[in-house]
């Protein structure tokens, strides 16, 4: 008897202790706490300009706290299940084209916040683009970015390159000036960057919408293209001419660009966030620069086609303070805050009248002069299970010289055939 | 005995429960949820597809190329992960000095973070400048294996394994070698003194006395196999390359939509589900087959 009663003392307790809750309420009408799921690490400039941001905004709103979580870009497949368990999230960081996608429902369309002295301060090509089928704005766009091909200037200067080169003879003539000098003038790293190079090949041959056709076909045939081919013997002349460095393919990220950055490669398509990337390398030193994806021989398109996006801030649907969470996230794109970004970060601002510093003027003009931005790869992953199955693979083989122009017209034609004869 | 039964009750309900919570509800939720067109985890919206994601995938190349890739791991793989284990266990049991230090220095990989281990892999030992490979091959004159383009396209995939059989020796060899420690000495001294050498001891008496740890041993390394993810995750960091696709790795990829994925950024939570349940049945299936094949032999005790 008294064991069993010891028993259920023990269960008693136990239980209590499960259906325990140590939150205390929040007090209505008095303090009012954002939470942020930011896609930054805690170590990250980002961060600490994210910081700032919050601390300027608590300053001015006493009657607000935020508490900024710092989870990293897995933020990403966190928050859903977090917002669907019942986790009060306020704001997060999310790409405006994944947030289209996948997310609509989970965040709140922004467009009644978006007065004019925001829209007067952000690039509209960054505001506009990514919209829900409603044609509603889901995020502010807080971390923009381009594709281009960034080079080292004092190479350039040494080998008395004195323009950057916009059509493929150009690039190619280029290239022979850099090996005269003993560099090595291109690079990439296989795993990472063989998407961007396919899809400004693609763009500046047949456009954007061509491409798409192509990924599209289910005869392959579009693949057969002339135009194509020219792309293709264009990158096979560049690896035949000996312009890659020789062991480009062996690289795996982040070996490709750490030789850009050491000085043994001068060229590399990359992301804007590449100088600050290889900053501990480099130094502050690097004399960077910039320029678009060359034309292509027998291209429909001009070298003003930009690949561009950024990274943004949304508001959850379900938050209890959305006036609040876009006030705040407001401060993020302000004057001061934005030039802290450019200062810390070394990234392109959103504020239009913040000027990118260093190594991202260059790529910054190039916003200014491109008459058609598209999203990373020229939409290539469209294509889906296409894309990592048959299009890079192929093109990855066909620039690093393992197969012919013409094979890699074939193999394009035949793998987009094949995949769509046997999945459907 | 009536408040024992109680006693057994209380104790076990909590374990049943987080079994239950964390395991069991989360499968049968998987299971179910691959029946549908799935984007939310939870949530009314999802559209009952019936076996479309199961037919979708035995269509898919990509699935296809993952199953072989993670197919060759298991049996090539495998093969070299026990061989050197048996081979090391040999090595400790011959009565070498420094049997510790060896002991630590062989389970050492299992303790290494798969992103440190990985990357020491992918950015130093197999880096086509300054890597260990090439720098060790050139100065001994092998120049062939200095020239083997370790983390190019035909051999990226080798290498990942080499890298995995690197990382799991240790652990089999541990506990291998502690099934072997159970194993009375004085059967190896009447093996001795009957005149059978170490192989033949190794075959006739270590083999059979060790069959069920070996069989425990060979269902862990499936299971592991079979859900490998980090290590092709991380070997080519930014994009995992059709080389070395694996179903987790194609599994995570739909589920959570990522962009520069298989599902080209769209969520497709049903289909996902499904790449785990063909797991699960692969596992279960491999399993009994392993079970099927060991029952075959005797059980010998000692």
């Amino acid at each position: 008897m008294k064991y069993r009663l010891l028993m259920l003392q023990i269960l008693f307790v136990v239980s209590i202790s499960l259906f325990a809750n140590g939150q205390n309420e929040v007090t209505q009408d008095e303090n009012v706490t954002l939470t942020w799921w930011s896609m930054w690490l805690e170590d990250e400039a980002q961060a600490d300009v994210v910081r700032s941001a919050v601390s300027a905004y608590e300053d001015d709103n006493p009657d607000v706290t935020v508490d900024v979580q710092f989870k990293g870009r897995e933020v990403r497949n966190m928050i859903i299940a977090a917002l669907e368990a019942g986790e009060e999230i306020d704001i997060t960081d999310m790409d405006p084209a994944v947030a289209t996608l996948n997310y609509s429902d989970y965040f709140l369309p922004l467009d009644e916040y978006l007065t004019d002295d925001i829209l007067g301060i952000l690039p509209n090509s960054l505001v506009y683009q990514d919209l829900t089928p409603q044609g509603k704005v889901l995020a502010i766009p807080t971390a923009p970015y381009i594709v281009a091909v960034f080079y080292n200037k004092d190479h350039f200067k040494e080998a008395g390159i004195s323009s950057e080169p916009e059509t493929w003879d150009e690039f190619l003539d280029v290239c022979e000036k850099l090996k005269s000098i003993g560099k090595y003038p291109i690079t990439f790293d296989s795993d990472a960057y063989t998407d961007v190079l396919l899809g400004y090949g693609m763009q500046r041959a047949v456009g954007y919408e061509g491409f798409h056709d192509a990924m599209n076909d289910k005869t392959g045939e579009s693949w057969k293209d002339s135009r194509v081919l020219a792309m293709a013997e264009a990158f096979e002349t560049l690896w035949d001419d000996g312009n890659w460095d020789p062991n480009t393919p062996q690289y795996l990220f982040p070996a490709g660009q750490q030789e850009l950055a050491l000085g043994n490669v001068t060229m590399y398509v990359n992301g804007s966030w590449f100088p600050s990337e290889v900053l501990p390398v480099t130094g502050t030193d690097f004399n960077w620069g910039t320029f678009s994806f060359p034309m292509i021989p027998e291209g429909v398109s001009n070298n003003h086609g930009l690949m561009m996006g950024t990274n943004g801030s949304v508001i959850v649907a379900k938050s209890l303070n959305p006036s609040e969470a876009f006030e705040l996230i407001s401060y993020t794109i302000s004057e001061d805050i934005q030039k802290e970004y450019v200062e810390k970060v070394g990234g392109l601002p959103v504020h239009v009248d913040v000027n990118p510093q260093g190594p991202l003027v260059d790529a910054s003009k190039l916003v200014v002069a491109s008459d058609f931005g598209m999203g990373w790869a020229a939409g290539l992953y469209d294509a889906g299970e296409l894309a990592g199955n048959v299009f890079i693979p192929t093109f990855r083989d066909l620039v690093l010289g393992t197969i012919s122009a013409e094979d890699f017209v074939l193999k394009m034609a035949d793998g987009t055939a094949e995949f769509y004869s046997t999945t459907e | 005995m009536k408040y024992r039964r109680t006693t057994l009750i209380i104790f076990l309900a909590p374990v049943l429960l987080f079994y239950f919570v964390i395991f069991l509800a989360p499968t049968v939720n998987t299971f179910l949820l691959s029946f549908f067109h799935a984007t939310k985890f939870v949530d009314g919206n999802n559209t009952f597809v019936g076996l479309r994601n199961y037919l979708e995938l035995f269509k898919s190349p990509l699935f296809k190329k993952s199953v072989s890739n993670v197919f060759l791991l298991w049996i090539i793989g495998g093969f070299f992960t026990f061989f050197f284990s048996f081979m090391f266990i040999f090595l400790l049991r011959s009565g070498i000095k420094g049997k510790s230090f060896f002991r630590s220095i062989i389970y050492l990989p299992n303790l290494i973070p798969v992103v440190a281990a990985t990357t020491m892999w992918t950015q130093y030992i197999y880096h086509p400048k300054h890597g260990f490979f090439i720098k060790f091959f050139s100065t001994i004159g092998l120049d062939s294996l200095a020239a083997i383009q370790w983390t190019g396209t035909t051999m990226i995939f080798w290498s990942m394994m080499i890298a995995i059989t690197w990382g799991s020796i240790g652990w089999f060899v541990i506990i291998l070698y502690a099934g072997i420690d159970r194993i009375p000495n004085e059967l190896f001294e009447s093996a001795t003194l009957d005149g059978a050498g170490k192989f033949r001891q190794f075959t006739s008496i270590t083999m059979p006395l060790l069959r069920d740890v070996i069989r425990i041993c060979i269902t862990m390394f499936t299971i592991i196999t079979l859900n490998h993810f980090a290590y092709p995750k991380l070997f080519t960091s930014v994009n995992v390359v059709r080389e070395t696709y694996v179903p987790a790795v194609y599994m995570y990829e739909l589920a959570f939509g990522m962009s520069n994925g298989a599902s080209g950024g769209k969520i497709l939570l049903g289909k996902g589900s499904a790449v785990g349940v063909l797991i699960l049945i692969i596992i279960i299936t491999f399993s009994v087959l392993i079970n099927k094949i060991f029952d075959k032999f005797d059980k010998v005790e000692y």
